[in-house]
């Protein structure tokens, strides 16, 4: 078990790595001087060569590229990603500032598409009649086809510009998250729905259910106490995709919600070509992919019993 | 009053855009108290869906006709929670396969607890648990356990289902049929996936039960020696229809029907003799190609010789190394032309040892000897000298694969030199051999019937030609008259190709229809060896008498 574990976080480390390399490669040895962004187009053919590299200094931009690389691998393993081209906050810091925000988000959108998706699928797979179950079966396409960024905005439109429930402009405290929460939510349901309802069906169908109801259990405690459990066991393994739908979903909700987190400040760097909070953006989220799957990977074992003993191959 | 009682019962499957097919037609039948009934019948005679609407388990798309009374209640088509108070507290219901029947990701204890808490929350004010009331379900648990005949239940309380072995897990089972102390128990094949030791304890154990209880059994097989055995009545149904019903002796003496006289002659456990070639006529011209154009067929006077194999498997679990003696200085020898079996219980190493001989896993140490000569033999050379036909046909047939692909595929492989064309026809001699009609040639193996797809796997271990086949319980999992038929089709194909046959089974009624010669393993060593006769008619050792005691039928006479 330990030995499954220290090999899971090798692996965890290389692909944290792998992405710091590659967000290297592709964000600082573009073509365009990052500190040429620092200026309106149309003043660039006038920057003073003399102040460009002081500038250039300044950042540690004029020494050879792989000395650049190692430099900013070792500060990143601290931490530090430098400082802010846009802001000349550290970078660090707006990530800081920028996080809780998005966290809080993010949970609360997870909660609530864990909690409709769980509730499609059980519905589901308690009703008897064919034609309802097939109606509730059909809403998790319906919502994975639909684009996040449309739906926001009918969620604005809707509740704030109609109703007058909720603020368009998402602020702090619990009424300016239900929307945003809301809009990210349903698109990231679709996907754990179509799960949920799958598995849910297929355990249904297992022989224990049938000894489950043989013990004279009811339809709801069968599906509480046998089936919820198996159902949902593999939607686990997903953990690390639904963080990155959550993530790339951030991205879209906080602009339309002018709600600050790391979405908002993902959207202002790639616009601003701000490169080192980019590339602390791009640690940040392979971080916590990695992490999540590390997560996933020792704590599945845990959960399933059955996976402490693995079995052999066919041939030896 | 019956327990329970159908009145001409009729169930039906539906499915979208199909004709209904109808799986149990105008069946009547009773249990009374303290009586055991069997139901025998072959996969497809409606056995198992009958029962099953005794206590509501049946898919959605079933629709029953007729009455289903338990306990004078008209039962026929209630909902899950309207039929929740009958089940476990008036009737039991074992179910089929042990291996899947228990949640995989709960202790045994807690699956127990949560028949018990159903029947004892009666009478109690609070919904939740309280301590007094946790250690009174739990004492119940543990009682019965050790009711339905396991010895350390506190042991096994707190372990999950792939932790036990497939008799315990049956045990579990009953327990859990037993726990609401029900009046009716309803069994579906609950030994079929067992042993013939533990088949004989866990219906000796139903047997107890029902004498000091009192309560009714239902019993589902289709073994009609456990059936003779053990029931008051038998009935015996096919297609869906009870052809014949009487009490043991009447079946066994008496069999008016000609479907229950085939059984009975299917049954290996009835049978004495050894069965007698026919011979099958085979113009194989192009098979005599494929084994001319590569390799002499071996002259020496034993097959396989087996000398002092050893095999250890160790697996780490915890940091603790458990190793376990798969086979321990196992020697047989097998003569041309003839069949050896393996018998012995599961885990008694039969399947390491044909692996072994199958060069599939390599021994720790001792030698195999094929056709006489002493070098390892690659690959490539083993597989057409030697094939395997495995236990379950679906599983190891590609589903994708035609009949015609799936028998050639061996000489796709080795003879490049065989063209498309005669690959047919070899496939059609192939078909003729295994006594399957051409137009199976092509079907798809998932299209066939479990005797059909196992003569394709036969078929499908003959294309190359080899001198050895080893069946690895390749009858096991086929209905008994399909069963007969298979054993004589493989007694025919041995005449005819002159094969040396390494025949693993559990099952000593087939061995001594089918077998020369016998070694009787036990925990990785061979307990007792030497021609089928002699072995079976005058065991040496106890374990030998023990599994010939075991074998349901045994003591009977046609």
């Amino acid at each position: 078990m330990l030995t499954y574990a220290l090999l899971k976080l090798g692996r965890a480390l290389i692909v944290v790595w792998g992405a710091f390399t590659a967000s290297f490669i592709l964000l600082y040895l573009m073509p365009a001087s990052p500190i040429e962004l620092l200026f309106p187009p149309n003043e660039r053919a006038s920057i003073d060569p003399q102040a460009f590299k002081e500038m250039e200094r300044a950042y540690g931009f004029d020494r050879p590229t792989w000395e650049q690389y190692l430099d900013r691998l070792l500060a990143g393993l601290h931490g530090d990603f430098g400082t802010s081209v846009g802001t000349g906050k550290p970078v660090i810091e707006a990530i800081g500032e920028a996080l809780p925000n998005t966290v809080i988000l993010a949970a609360a959108a997870l909660v609530l598409a864990s909690l409709f998706a769980l509730s499609v699928a059980w519905v589901a797979t308690y009703l008897e009649s064919a034609w309802l179950r097939n109606l509730i079966s059909s809403v998790p396409p319906l919502l994975v086809s639909f684009p996040s960024f449309l739906l926001g905005l009918i969620i604005i439109k809707i509740f704030s510009f109609q109703l007058g429930w909720f603020p368009p402009i998402s602020g702090d405290g619990l009424r300016g998250l239900v929307l945003p929460a809301a809009a990210l939510a349903i698109p990231v349901s679709g996907p754990i729905a179509q799960l949920l309802l799958r598995n849910f069906q297929t355990e249904y169908s297992s022989p224990y259910v049938l000894t489950s109801y043989s013990k004279g259990l009811r339809k709801g405690q069968v599906l509480n106490t046998e089936v919820l459990r198996n159902a949902s066991l593999p939607a686990l393994t997903q953990g690390g995709i639904i963080v990155g739908e959550l993530l790339a979903g951030a991205v879209i909700t906080e602009t339309i919600f002018s709600r600050a987190g790391i979405g908002r400040l993902t959207e202002e760097a790639v616009r601003a070509q701000d490169v080192p909070v980019v590339q602390g953006i791009v640690m940040l989220v392979a971080v916590c992919f990695v992490t999540v799957n590390f997560i996933v990977d020792v704590s599945y074992p845990l959960v399933d019993p059955r996976l402490k003993a693995i079995p052999k191959g066919v041939t030896a | 009053m019956s327990l329970l009682s159908f009145t001409d019962v009729n169930i039906w499957y539906t499915r979208r855009g199909e004709q209904p097919s109808q799986a149990v037609a105008g069946v009547s039948l009773a249990v009374e108290p303290g009586e055991l009934v069997t139901i025998v019948g072959e996969s497809g005679s409606g056995k198992s869906t009958l029962i099953r609407s005794a206590i509501g388990l049946l898919p959605v798309n079933s629709r029953i006709g007729g009455e289903i009374r338990l306990d004078n209640a008209s039962v026929a088509g209630w909902s899950h929670n309207r039929f929740a108070r009958y089940r476990g507290t008036y009737v039991g219901f074992i179910p089929q396969d042990p291996g899947v029947a228990l949640n995989p990701v709960k202790p045994i204890g807690r699956q127990l607890e949560d028949a018990l808490r159903n029947r004892l929350r009666g009478g109690r004010l609070l919904p939740f648990g309280n301590g007094a009331h946790r250690q009174h379900i739990r004492r119940e648990a543990f009682r019965f356990l050790e009711l339905a005949g396991l010895p350390a239940p506190e042991a096994i309380y707190a372990k999950y289902p792939h932790e036990l072995s497939g008799g315990m897990k049956q045990r579990v089972l009953i327990a859990i049929a037993l726990s609401g102390e029900p009046k009716l128990l309803i069994a579906d094949e609950p030994t079929s996936a067992l042993d013939v030791t533990v088949q004989k304890q866990i219906l000796d154990h139903l047997d107890v039960l029902r004498e000091e209880l009192g309560i009714g059994i239902l019993l589902v097989t289709h073994d009609l020696g456990v059936a003779l055995d053990r029931a008051d009545r038998i009935v015996v149904m096919r297609h869906g229809r009870v052809v014949e019903e009487g009490t043991s002796s009447e079946i066994l003496h008496g069999a008016r029907d000609g479907y229950t006289r085939r059984l009975l002659e299917a049954a290996p456990g009835l049978h004495t003799g050894r069965l007698t070639p026919r011979s099958i006529d085979l113009s194989s011209l192009k098979l005599a190609r494929v084994a001319a154009g590569e390799h002499e067929r071996g002259t020496s006077e034993h097959a396989i010789e087996v000398t002092d194999v050893s095999k250890t498997f160790t697996t780490r679990r915890g940091g603790v190394e458990h190793s376990v003696k798969a086979a321990d200085e196992v020697s047989f020898k097998v003569k041309s032309g003839a069949t050896h079996a393996l018998v012995g219980e599961s885990g008694a190493g039969k399947s390491t040892i044909a692996r072994i001989v199958a060069g599939l896993t390599a021994a720790d140490s001792g030698e195999v000897r094929l056709l006489g000569q002493a070098e390892r033999w690659s690959r490539k050379r083993l597989s057409r000298s030697l094939q395997f036909v495995y236990q379950n046909p679906y599983s190891s047939l590609d589903p994708r694969f035609s009949v015609a692909d799936l028998v050639t595929e061996p000489i796709r492989v080795h003879r490049g030199d065989i063209g498309r064309r005669d690959r047919h026809e070899i496939a059609l001699e192939l078909l003729d051999g295994v006594q399957l009609p051409h137009k199976y040639a092509k079907h798809r193996a998932g299209e066939l019937s479990g005797g059909q797809a196992q003569r394709v796997a036969i078929a499908r271990a003959l294309s190359l030609n080899p001198e050895i086949v080893i069946l690895d319980e390749a009858v096991s999992a086929l209905d008994v008259s399909v069963q007969a038929e298979i054993l004589q089709l493989l007694a025919d194909l041995q005449a005819a190709y002159s094969l040396t046959y390494l025949f693993i089974t559990h099952d000593l009624g087939v061995v001594k229809l089918f077998a020369d010669a016998v070694s009787v393993l036990r925990a990785g060593s061979v307990v007792e060896s030497g021609d089928t006769a002699s072995v079976l008619g005058n065991p040496q050792e106890e374990y030998t008498k023990l599994l010939i005691d075991s074998v349901p039928g045994s003591h009977l006479t046609v």
